[in-house]
């Protein structure tokens, strides 16, 4: 990939990187530190780098540098284990959005990633296994049980819907 | 052969049945004659692991090509809605979902709810800092470009240095003649103004006693004239510091060869400073106001001049150059216009100078 290539990527995609990571880190700073880091790998490989495949690339150097913060920081607590019945809900919630956010931030960060990446930048079963190192199969049940879980979370926020 | 040292290989062996009958043979023999090693022999037959009963209850969840169908957390209805929403039913299962739907209102809401969690990016939160992960972009110039340019730039560099080379020493000579004819003339022009201000007025004061007044300064004329009770001295200290500014005016034209116009005696007193009206001086001799005049260096004279034309602050002041305005005003010595006259009768003689507004005149008597 050219230099050239490499600052098309950075206008094509580094929205994308960012949103991405903000929904997953919820802090617009620590967001802005991953998408440094994540071009700056991206350029330290970027002879290496197919332009067709970059996106993938840049997605699959995100997700990791989240999992590493998620281990040396503890940053998001994984509440994959957490039984619903814990969950306190608030049933003021009127707005919609606001109540999806909620339900996002009750997935476990590998649900949460392959629902963004699904819904967010449309990828496929398969695409979404080679970014994260799943199986298709795999990414197919967090997907579902991901979904199972908004539902279930919206239904019990008593939100309008 | 065995021996103490590798006798535990041996005793492996044994066990494991490595060992032919020959070895088995001398292996006892071995330990016959090293009973201290028959207890060690004997523990080795007891290491043995039990490896228990413990299971592992998540197999389906490690093996490969899942059906979705069998997700255990999913009932039959949140997996036909969910596959559904990921574009995967087929035409039966989304009959079985529509029979659902249709009977259960409960299910309608849970639908709807299924539908909400499909997320839609938000827009508006953009990367900002674009800019900064940019790199610059690398220029391709063929390897053909590069010699071409390279060579013609040697050639280039070979011609113009020859030229250079030829031309150098009848050039240098030819700027140094006219620099020397420039500074001869402008010296000569203005050493004709200043010797003759300096000798004839230095005469002028050692042979007359009484003072002529129209040797006073303008500006303290009028005081002068008041002040009747004024001494000899005082006078003198007057001119004295109107000289200053007199002098100033002509060093200014002169920065560079300051040596060559030093004074060594006592200034002689500037006439007057006048308004020309066409070619024909015009002398004031009754100005209407007094000042107190400062005695001034050549700078000082010129930064108070640029201050009162300019009405600029003293910081910004700092901004402009003083021996720049001297060099630009020496410069337009050359165009000025001068004119010097004798009368014949009076022996009186007047000079005076005008450099586009900027005017002076002297007169004098001479001898």
């Amino acid at each position: 990939m050219t230099t050239t290539e490499y600052n098309k990527c950075v206008d094509l995609y580094s929205d994308n990187i960012y949103r991405f990571a903000l929904k997953n880190v919820r802090d617009s700073n620590t967001a802005n530190d991953i998408v440094q880091d994540t071009y700056l790998r991206l350029w330290q490989h970027v002879k290496e780098v197919d332009f067709e495949r970059v996106k993938s690339y840049l997605f699959r150097i995100t997700n990791n540098l989240i999992i590493d913060l998620y281990r040396k920081n503890k940053f998001v607590a994984d509440i994959e284990n957490i039984s619903q019945e814990n969950y306190s809900y608030n049933h003021e919630y009127s707005d919609l959005k606001e109540s999806l956010d909620k339900a996002i931030k009750t997935l476990s960060n590998i649900q949460r990633t392959v629902i963004l990446l699904r819904d967010y930048e449309g990828y496929s079963y398969d695409e979404i296994g080679e970014i994260t190192g799943l199986t298709q199969s795999q990414v197919k049940v967090y997907i579902y049980r991901g979904r199972k879980k908004m539902k279930d979370h919206l239904i019990k926020s008593g939100v309008e819907l | 052969m065995i021996n103490r040292e590798n006798y535990e290989i041996w005793f492996l062996d044994y066990f494991e049945g490595d060992l032919s009958e020959e070895d088995i043979r001398i292996l006892y023999d071995f330990l016959d004659k090293n009973p201290e090693l028959k207890e060690e022999f004997d523990d080795f037959e007891l290491l043995t692991l039990d490896a228990g009963k413990a299971t592992f209850n998540k197999k389906d969840n490690l093996k490969q090509n899942l059906n979705i169908d069998t997700i255990a957390d999913l009932d039959e209805f949140e997996t036909l809605a969910v596959k559904d929403l990921e574009g995967e039913i087929n035409k039966t299962e989304k009959a079985e979902l529509n029979s659902i739907l249709r009977f259960s209102e409960e299910k309608n809401k849970e639908f709807l709810a299924f539908n909400h969690t499909i997320l839609k990016p938000e827009k508006d939160l953009i990367y900002k800092n674009k800019r900064s992960l940019k790199r610059k972009t690398d220029i391709v110039v063929p390897m053909w470009v590069k010699i071409v340019t390279s060579v013609a730039a040697v050639l280039l560099l070979l011609v113009f240095a020859k030229s250079i080379i030829n031309d150098n020493s009848t050039k240098i000579e030819n700027n140094t003649k006219i620099v020397e004819n420039d500074h001869k003339n402008l010296k000569n022009n203005v050493d004709k103004i200043n010797e003759k201000i300096i000798v004839e007025d230095i005469t002028q004061k050692k042979k007359n006693s009484t003072k002529d007044i129209s040797l006073k300064y303008v500006k303290n004329q009028k005081s002068r004239n008041n002040s009747g009770e004024k001494t000899q001295k005082e006078l003198r200290k007057e001119e004295n510091k109107n000289n200053l500014i007199a002098y100033s005016v002509v060093d200014i034209s002169i920065p560079e060869r300051k040596s060559s116009f030093k004074i060594n005696n006592p200034a002689p007193a500037l006439k007057s400073i006048v308004l020309l009206q066409g070619n024909t001086p015009k002398i004031i001799t009754k100005p209407e106001k007094t000042e107190i005049v400062e005695a001034l260096t050549p700078k000082q004279f010129l930064i108070k001049t640029v201050k009162t034309k300019l009405e600029i602050d003293n910081k910004d002041y700092n901004k402009i150059n003083p021996i720049e305005i001297a060099s630009a005003s020496l410069e337009k010595l050359n165009i000025a216009k001068m004119d010097y006259k004798e009368e014949s009768k009076s022996k009186r003689k007047h000079f005076a100078l005008n450099i586009r507004g900027f005017e002076v005149e002297r007169s004098w008597v001479s001898n």
